[in-house]
């Protein structure tokens, strides 16, 4: 069976799993800033687990966004360096379907609509809607980032469950879901649910041809931001 | 020893190949200049994701024209710090993971003694001990260099640094961005005699620098002299231009050769995007003669950020035994004064 490192950096907590001979591995931190000081110890200890290097991994898995710009690119940075140094192919994975695919899992039984949305800040939301039919997702609405209350204009059919950070304010929307999990957060234990189909079905991609999902355009926040020097 | 060197603390994504044998084998720079212009300065998220979609393609490029891969790249040197946290991530998770993935030493390197270690690069380089004068964009500070890693802060600006004084001169001219080289080229045509500007900081001891009044009295001298269209005419910027470079220059060079009398060295070494200055060398190098000193500076693509003074400083640091534990190292205020030092 192959060798699958998955690595979720794209919100406060930061996690990694190795599926290796029908086992998985996992290790998990919720310090939202240690990120770049713990993410290579913890992929250390995962590989020093199962004795292998990170020649002997098929592929790697990677929330590549939505979710905190840093954090993103802390995430697929180190991917880079392995994927690049390695050799391997690499599966990115849409952090809202993560959280789907976990809330639908866990909640659903893997029938059903599912809502993530994640605080995007600035008064919006980064969200998505995807269906679930015996735990395989079909996205109905690709990721996107709004305001919460232009979501029921956008979305016609109402989820049965909204999971994540965005669902803090749930009044922030003029409808409810059936149900309300606002503290899921995604995790690299799902994303390997998630990408290991896709590693079966040959979707791994060259570390080169891939991009992040900032979603936020970069128009939007430019005007914001402050500019350093000069 | 052959090592990769990445910088990504600012607005360039630079990659190199350092040989300890065979000196520099390659290097690759990617400017954002372009990307940054129309916001007339630089935009930390716009580089962060500008460094992301570079790096590999210079990777590559670096190691084809250097004959290297895998196999025979010895260590792994990446900028850690001083500068932008989130644009010193890209350069520090890839670089500290690739060399998890290579299975070699990976160390952090101060961007500051990069600069430092560029002019080392060359083929006359200057012997330790020295003084560097650190001349860029973000710092100016006289440096008293015993040996890698011993840094004593002799000086410093307490205001603006030159580089950044030579960008804000050039806003004011009507120059396009980066300032420097423009200020430069436009004094060529200048009138050395029409304007004196003041020196800051010269008529007092000590060696720190002041470069915000320059600011102030250029601002003031383009107001009495403007003409029709809201500027002075051409031959009058130059003429400023000319007497704002002298005043930096000049401020330069003087305090140069007190730090050389302080300290009783021989050598001065000059580092940094405002060490490409014609004036700045020549007037050094005439000034620094009469007492016996020499200067020593790089090639001027190397003034500027570059990956080949990190390669060359991490060279170093991991020949003398330096090696980093597995975290990404990214650390946007770090005093030189506070680097490891080294065994001798
Ligand atoms: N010929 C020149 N004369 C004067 N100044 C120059 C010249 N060439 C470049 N500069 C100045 O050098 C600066 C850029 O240097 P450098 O790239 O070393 O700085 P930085 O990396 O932005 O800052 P730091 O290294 O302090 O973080 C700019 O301010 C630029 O105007
Ligand atoms: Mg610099």
């Amino acid at each position: 069976m192959a060798a699958i490192l998955a690595l979720d950096t794209s919100t406060g907590s930061c996690s990694v799993a190795l599926a290796y001979e029908q086992r998985i591995f996992e290790e998990h931190i919720d310090l939202p800033r240690e990120h770049a000081r713990r993410l290579l110890p913890m992929i250390d200890k995962l590989l020093r687990q199962t004795g292998l290097n990170v020649d002997q991994l098929d592929a790697i898995a990677f929330t590549c966004g939505p979710g905190s710009f840093t954090g993103l690119r802390i995430g697929f940075g180190v991917v880079q360096g392995l994927a690049y140094g390695a050799g391997i192919p690499v599966i990115p994975v849409s952090t809202l379907e993560v959280m789907a695919h976990k809330g639908a899992r866990d909640h659903l039984g893997g029938n059903g609509r599912v809502m993530p949305a994640l605080d995007a800040r600035m008064g919006e939301w980064y969200w998505g809607l995807y269906e679930f039919r015996h735990g395989r997702a079909s996205t109905l609405i690709p990721d996107r980032v709004d305001e919460p209350a232009r979501i029921a204009g956008a979305s016609p059919r109402k989820p049965d469950l909204g999971v994540g950070s965005g669902w803090l304010a749930p009044d922030a929307v003029d409808f409810s879901p059936g149900r309300l999990v606002a503290d899921l957060e995604p995790d690299a234990m799902s994303l390997l649910d998630v990408a290991l189909p896709r590693f079966t079905a040959g979707q791994a991609r060259p570390v080169s041809d891939v991009e992040l999902a900032y979603l936020r355009s970069e128009v939007a926040w430019k005007k914001r931001e402050r500019v350093r020097r000069r | 020893m052959r090592v990769l060197g990445i910088e990504t603390s600012c607005d360039e994504t630079g990659v190199a190949v350092y040989d300890s044998d065979r000196g520099l084998l390659a290097h690759a720079l990617y400017s954002q200049m372009a990307v940054h212009s129309e916001y007339g300065g630089v935009v930390p998220e716009l580089a962060s994701r500008d460094h992301v979609r570079k790096i590999l393609p210079l990777l590559t490029r670096v190691l084809h024209e250097s004959g290297s891969s895998r196999q025979n790249i010895d260590g792994i040197a990446y900028t850690a710090g001083p500068g932008l946290v989130g644009a010193l991530m890209v350069g520090g998770a890839v670089g500290r993971s690739l060399a998890y993935a290579w299975q070699v030493p990976a160390v952090g390197i101060h961007h500051m003694e990069g600069h430092l270690l560029a002019p080392m690069l060359e083929d006359n380089p200057p012997a330790f001990p020295f003084v560097a004068l650190l001349v860029s964009g973000g710092h100016t500070q006289l440096v008293e260099v015993e040996t890698i890693g011993r840094y004593k802060i002799l000086g410093e600006s307490v205001d603006d640094a030159a580089g950044e004084a030579f960008d804000k001169a050039a806003k004011m001219l009507d120059l396009d961005y980066p300032g420097g080289p423009q200020v430069a080229m436009l004094a060529e045509r200048g009138d050395p005699s029409r304007f004196r500007f003041p020196r800051p900081m010269t008529d007092r001891p000590g060696l720190d620098f002041s470069f915000s009044g320059l600011k102030t009295f250029t601002l003031n001298t383009i107001a009495a002299h403007r003409g029709e269209d809201g500027l002075p005419d051409n031959q009058t910027m130059a003429d400023i231009a000319c007497a704002f470079q002298e005043a930096v220059v000049d401020t330069l060079v003087i305090k140069c050769r007190r730090a050389l009398e302080l300290t009783g060295l021989k050598t001065l070494v000059i580092a940094g995007g405002v060490s490409a200055n014609s004036l700045l060398r020549q007037r050094l190098e005439e000034k620094l003669a009469k007492i016996g000193a020499g200067v020593f500076y790089a090639r001027h693509e190397f003034c500027t950020d570059n990956g080949a003074m990190i390669a060359y400083a991490g060279c170093q640091r991991l020949l003398a035994g330096q090696r980093d534990d597995l975290a990404v190292r990214a650390i946007p205020r770090w005093p030189l004064t506070e680097l490891e030092t080294m065994e001798a």
